[in-house]
């Protein structure tokens, strides 16, 4: 039930023009046409497209994540003025929808001379990981008790220090899934992309993805087929970046009897 | 003005060892503070005072006070209509989304036989980019020879419905597809994560205390993964409210505005007329709807969550 | 950035070549609006390329024949002043153009480069609706290119003027002594705005004005093959009736497929009755007219009484590919066909049976079909005017023409359209019907405020209701249509 979407996207990838305009639609290809793929590749370009998301979705994982953590333990661990006020205005940038506030930002990247590069992909997340992360590593920071801390405490360590061994150990579900939602949010964001970049050269996959819909009044041949083999291409990173994290939902607490 | 005066005093009553405990947390926070002031508190104030004028982009905004709130609350028939299937959305997926999918997290946690797959299999519909899950289910659903409708007559001898060719259907269908890829993804992952933050030793404790399982369920089991509960409520609220996506691709808000969401209708509103003012006041709408909601959800949530080293 | 680079300019010019000189007798070309010839036979033998992979095919000319069409035409005939540097022009455009338009993105601005010296750099913007934000962002930041695809259909257009974006061509075109008469006369009064023309057209034509017929389920069904020009209302319907098969509620074959679902479709089917969808001064919408109620009833008809039109639960709105399909499947006898469907259709349909076109039906009173112009216009912010005015006229000259019919089997707006493309192209009966609906076009309606876009979305919303069967098409609906549209033309301008 689950599975068979996928082996239908898969089926798709592999029609040829001719399938996707047969009535009614086939469920498998008449031709296994597997220079649909190369065919995608060459069409949208993919290489440096793969190459800009890696690097894009790289970077906000590994960098959004551990600076996620960083905050989401100040949140958590620490008591200051302002501090609940301050985490529900952290929350609130989640609330307002993007399409408004994008021309502004726009005009502060230009500013910057961030234009048409990967930076501004990037950098804002960079600066606290986005508001998902914290709250997801904040609540689960929450969830952990105290007396690992005050143990670590009393054995002299800084407050970075718990940070790292005791706080990270444990956390490590949840950063494995800060890691994962980050890296679809990034991998497949499309509208930001899409105002910020410019030149081809520059383009992550979801914006060489769209390249190959059809749009109204498009007089060329079906590109259906393509769009599904570019689409399954983008997504086997996803996929095997996935199985490998793995085994950081199966690893449970670290517990040393510290109970009673 | 007014954090000054809450501050400062706060500040004053601080001992030595919290000052130094608040400008460490607040040095730990401050990568996000850095963030926001930089690239969001510009772009949110940019956003609020467009909402009070007629901007186009190409041209500087021109104030028009509460003209474009009055004509949202009092004028555009598409707001009350963009309104009412934001709310039914919102109300119908996010207790089936949560309840799905941490029941997914509960299956996948038993440690079955092939989890990895499983777990993989649950996960992939939310892998799937928009683009390609819209041509897919379109052809799912497509009534005269999607599958779904095959399977119907083929089980029961009904024709099916029309899916999202439907005025009625629609909505739900979308709905349905929502939960498809819901289920499985980042809920259930949070939600795993907690289930598997609990120690053992409290299963052990509750076995060796006589508790059946729906005790150990109520008693250990959802308290100590109520800040799950929690986050994908909140989050699963706060999203639910922006559902955009399929929408844009498969039915484009139709047929009929059947699925006309707010979004789409500040979308549209915001970048296929460019009437950039409207859109930013129908966005502060949403901002403050939903700022209100969350902080409600924050209040009752210290009755109910559970919070292991709260301060 | 994708530069042209020489080697596939000379490989694509070797191709244009080898068809050029087919077509090097274009002086004598027939007079341009001769009664059409009906051709009854299948499209295979007169499909034109649609890929340069194809088009590689032809005849191998050498590469001296880039010297043009016709021998004696240079390829360019509107140079810029000499440069000492070579510049790199930026050109917007949809993505996915170049693969789908290659005569058009690639081989013609190919040919002005070679001529110039110049280099062009495509920007492909990708998909369709977002086309505008992302124009719209560039602008904000200065940062917009030197040319650009604009869209009357898709309102981009007329937005794009009023916020200046535009550069008016009438300075350049006495420069280059270029006249406005070579287009036809609705294009020039479409695009002019305020006493100036803005854009070189790409293409104009009432996409929708023609239906593709499939001749063998007529001759099953015991019909007459159809003329080309003046059938009447009726007269689809009632072929429409008599080639469907199949049980009321699941039929086998649909008689007919008409296009209600884009503004202009729905504006042609008025017209043709002798009214306008909406006033000239673009306020206050017409849907009161008895020619509106006119359209309506027909294809309520056609949906809801008759049932012999494709319901949304057996075709997508809009799905121009499973259209393809179900004519080419024979599910569909009759279809409204768009000009950028061309490729799907014939490609579906290959040589499975013979087929043809006839325009759409008009009352002798008829108004003209609405100008569907696409352009290229050079923009305000660049700092080539000249070089981008010629290039977007290279986009627009008779050559051009002669590419795109040759590449893509469309007309542009030209009113020498038959004799540019020469006789071998001109002889295809679709690119007849296509000119001749061109010369019958009157200017597209503009809505004051420039809210085209709300219009049409809360026309075809509302029309949804009908079609699915939610409201009947009384005078009740018709007031609310009326009042909704007057609402949306009310609003304050953008």
């Amino acid at each position: 039930m689950f599975v068979f979407p996928f082996f239908w996207t898969v089926s798709s990838s592999l029609k040829s023009p001719r399938d996707i305009l047969t009535y009614p639609p086939p469920l498998l290809p008449a031709v296994f046409t597997w220079s649909n793929y190369p065919d995608a590749w060459t069409t949208v370009e993919f290489g440096p497209y793969f190459l800009n998301s890696t690097i894009v979705t790289g970077a906000t994982v590994i960098g959004g994540t551990a600076s996620g953590l960083i905050v989401a333990y100040g949140f958590a661990r620490f008591r200051f003025p302002m501090r609940d006020a301050l985490f529900a205005l952290c929350l609130s940038t989640l609330m307002l929808p993007p399409e408004v506030t994008i021309i502004p930002l726009y005009v502060i990247f230009k500013n910057l001379g961030w234009l048409d590069t990967l930076t501004p992909l990037i950098v804002p997340s960079l600066l606290g990981g986005g508001a998902f992360t914290i709250f997801l590593l904040r609540q689960f920071i929450l969830g952990l008790p105290f007396d690992l801390d005050e143990a670590a405490t009393i054995d002299g360590a800084s407050k970075l220090r718990i940070l790292f061994d005791v706080i990270v150990p444990n956390a490590k579900p949840a950063l494995a899934a800060a890691a994962v939602f980050s890296f679809i949010n990034h991998w497949n964001e499309f509208f930001q992309a899409l105002i910020f970049l410019n030149s081809k050269k520059n383009y992550t996959i979801p914006l060489g993805l769209y390249s190959l819909r059809t749009y109204a009044g498009d007089p060329g041949e079906p590109k259906d087929q393509l769009l599904m083999a570019g689409s399954v291409i983008a997504t086997l990173p996803i996929i095997v970046l996935f199985f490998a994290a793995q085994r950081y939902f199966v690893q449970g607490i670290v517990t040393s009897g510290l109970k009673g | 003005m007014a954090a000054r005066a809450v501050v400062l005093p706060a500040w004053r009553s601080l001992t030595p060892a919290r000052r130094r405990e608040a400008l460490q947390g607040l040095l730990f926070i401050s990568p996000w503070l850095v963030g926001f002031l930089a690239f969001t508190a510009y772009p949110m104030l940019a956003s609020l005072y467009y909402s009070f004028s007629a901007y186009k982009i190409l041209a500087p905004p021109v104030w028009v006070g509460l003209r474009n709130y009055a004509y949202a609350f009092n004028g555009d028939p598409l707001f009350w209509l963009s309104v009412q299937r934001t709310v039914i959305w919102v109300v119908v997926t996010v207790p089936l989304g949560i309840f799905g999918s941490l029941l997914a997290a509960v299956l996948l946690n038993r440690g079955l036989k092939g989890t990895n797959l499983y777990r993989t299999a649950f996960f992939l519909p939310s892998l799937t980019p928009t683009v390609a899950a819209a041509l897919l289910w379109t052809w799912i659903l497509n009534p005269r020879f999607g599958i779904a409708n095959a399977a119907i007559e083929g089980l029961t001898g009904l024709r099916g419905p029309n899916w999202l060719a439907d005025i009625d259907w629609a909505l739900p269908s979308l709905a349905m597809i929502s939960l498809w890829t819901a289920i499985g993804g980042n809920r259930m992952l949070i939600f795993l994560a907690g289930l598997q933050g609990i120690p053992q030793e409290l299963y052990e404790a509750a076995r060796v205390d006589g508790a059946g399982p729906i005790r150990t369920w109520w008693n250990i089991t959802v308290p100590l993964i109520s800040p799950a509960i929690f986050f994908n409520l909140v989050l699963g609220i706060i999203f639910s409210f922006r559902v955009f996506a399929f929408a844009f691709v498969v039915t484009e808000g139709g047929p009929a505005r059947a699925t006309y969401f707010y979004a789409l209708h500040l979308y549209t509103m915001a970048f296929r007329s460019f009437d950039m003012g409207y859109g930013s006041a129908l966005a502060w709408i949403l901002f403050l709807t939903v700022l209100v909601l969350t902080v409600l959800n924050m209040q009752l949530s210290k009755r109910w969550v559970y919070y292991e080293s709260l301060r | 950035m994708a530069a042209i680079s020489r080697r596939r300019f000379l490989g694509l010019t070797a191709a244009v070549g080898g068809g050029a000189l087919l077509a090097a007798c274009g002086g004598g070309a027939p007079a341009p609006t001769a009664t059409p010839v009906p051709v009854a036979k299948p499209f295979a033998t007169v499909a034109p390329t649609s890929a340069p992979a194809a088009a590689g095919g032809a005849a191998g000319g050498s590469t001296a024949s880039s010297a043009g069409a016709n021998a004696a035409e240079p390829l360019i005939t509107a140079k810029p002043p000499q440069r000492p540097e070579p510049i790199t022009l930026r050109f917007h455009f949809r993505a996915g153009g170049d693969k789908s338009e290659p005569a058009i993105y690639v081989e013609r601005p190919g040919e002005w480069s070679q001529v110039t010296g110049h280099k062009i750099a495509l920007e492909p913007i990708p998909s369709g609706k977002e086309y505008p934000p992302k124009i719209v962002a560039l602008a904000t930041a200065g940062n917009l290119g030197d040319l650009m695809f604009t869209s009357v259909s898709e309102a981009n257009h007329f937005f794009f003027v009023q916020n200046k974006l535009i550069e008016p061509v009438d300075d350049y075109l006495p420069k280059y002594n270029i006249k406005k008469e070579e287009w036809v006369s609705a294009i020039i009064k479409t695009l002019t705005i305020g006493g100036k023309m803005y854009g070189m057209p790409k293409a104009s034509n009432p996409a929708e004005a023609h239906f593709a017929i499939n001749l063998k389920l007529f001759e099953e069904a015991g019909l007459k093959k159809p003329e080309i020009y003046g059938n009447s209302f009726d007269d689809l319907r009632n072929w429409a009736i008599k080639l469907t098969k199949g049980p009321p509620d699941r039929r086998d074959v649909y008689g007919i497929y008409s296009h209600t679902y884009a503004n202009q479709a729905v504006t042609n089917g008025v017209r043709a009755r002798g009214a306008d969808l909406i006033d000239a001064a673009g306020e206050k919408s017409l849907v009161d007219s008895p020619q509106f109620n006119d359209w309506l009833q027909w294809n309520y008809k056609l949906y809801r009484e008759d049932k012999v039109h494709p319901m949304p639960d057996v075709l997508k709105p809009g799905d121009s590919n499973a259209l393809a399909g179900m004519f080419a499947a024979g599910k569909i006898a009759i279809s409204q066909i768009h000009r950028s469907w061309m490729v799907a259709f014939k490609t579906a349909v290959g040589d499975k049976f013979p087929w043809m076109f006839v325009q759409h039906p008009k009352l002798p009173n008829a108004k003209g079909w609405v100008a569907n112009i696409d352009t290229h216009s050079a923009t305000t912010q660049s700092k080539y005017k000249d070089e981008a005015f010629t290039l977007t006229y290279a986009l627009a000259d008779r050559r051009f023409a002669y590419v795109v019919a040759k590449g893509q089997g469309y007309l542009t707006g030209r009113v020498d359209n038959l004799e540019a493309i020469g006789p071998e192209l001109a002889k295809d009966p679709f690119l007849q019907i296509q000119q001749k609906c061109t010369e019958e076009e009157e200017p597209w309606w503009i809505a004051k405020n420039l809210r085209q876009l709300e219009v049409e979305a809360e026309l075809l919303n509302q029309l949804d209701t009908v079609w699915l069967g939610k409201r009947p098409p009384d005078k009740a609906f018709i007031g609310d249509l009326k009042k909704a549209l007057d609402d949306v033309l009310a609003k304050p301008p953008l």
